[in-house]
């Protein structure tokens, strides 16, 4: 069942509090947190949050179009390291 | 060389094996004409009859694989191709064997470590920088923090902002 929209979404106090003090300060700073059922707000686009995974913290960079998607989302529990090892043809873009 | 696709399972009668492409770029398989494979004599050249892809798997049909017999003892077998097979890159997309090994040091040109592996988040990817005296620095691979990727440098210059180091 969809939470309610009469309580809005929901987000994590203290993460907005810290979040929150940074943009004020104009400052940058990598924000741990275990809360990855808080939903992100526009306010934490350009931040990076650190969100725990169970085992470690995985540092995500919160783009424009993460908004209204919840911090467990890019932040996986389990993992899948693929086939074929480093040596296969992946690549990765600079975002 | 560089693993291309591995061989699921033999597909019909007729010697098709079904291919899981690890490739980034499945569609690349349509360039090519063949795959290589090793065995204990060395490289064995496995040459395109007829290829069907669907996203991440291909059904092919090569030349040399005449029934299922044959296409069954495929089966788990890694498929390679070689350097100059590689898709070519934009300018802001590197391949992680690139990118593993590289020296990474910060804007001041303060050495930080090596990169030792890329992993795959749904956000961004992540260059994970082994320090010589410390923990392992996980920078995602976004240009708020890669400054620049020098290959021929064999450099890669990150903008490690604070509590980056120290996750």
């Amino acid at each position: 069942m969809a939470r309610s929209v009469k309580k809005g979404p929901y987000i994590d106090e203290n993460l907005d509090k810290v979040i929150g003090k940074l943009n004020n300060e104009g400052k940058k700073v990598v924000v741990k947190t275990w809360a990855r059922r808080c939903t992100i707000p526009p306010e934490f686009v350009g931040h990076t949050i650190a969100v725990h995974n169970g085992i470690k913290f995985i540092p995500v960079y919160v783009s424009e179009n993460m908004v209204g998607h919840k911090l467990g989302e890019f932040a996986p529990t389990r993992t899948y390291r693929g086939h074929g090892g480093k040596m296969a043809e992946r690549s990765a873009r600079i975002k | 060389m560089y693993v291309f696709g591995e061989v699921l399972k033999a597909q019909g009668i007729n010697g098709e094996v079904k291919i899981r492409i690890i490739s980034s770029f499945p569609e690349h398989l349509k360039n090519l004409h063949k795959l290589l494979l090793k065995n204990d004599s060395g490289l064995a050249e496995l040459h395109f009859e007829k290829v069907r892809i669907d996203n991440q798997f291909a059904i092919v049909k090569f030349k040399e694989i005449v029934d299922r017999n044959g296409a069954e003892a495929l089966k788990g077998e890694f498929l390679y191709i070689t350097q100059n097979e590689l898709t070519l890159l934009p300018d802001d997309e590197f391949y992680y064997h690139d990118l593993i090994g590289l020296d990474a040091y910060d804007q001041a040109d303060r050495f930080l470590g090596k990169v030792v592996d890329v992993e795959e988040y749904p956000a961004n990817d992540l260059v994970i920088i082994r320090q010589e005296d410390g923990p392992e620095i996980q920078v995602p691979f976004v240009r708020q923090f890669i400054i620049r990727v020098d290959l021929d440098r064999k450099k890669i210059v990150i903008d490690p902002i604070d509590g980056l180091t120290k996750i």
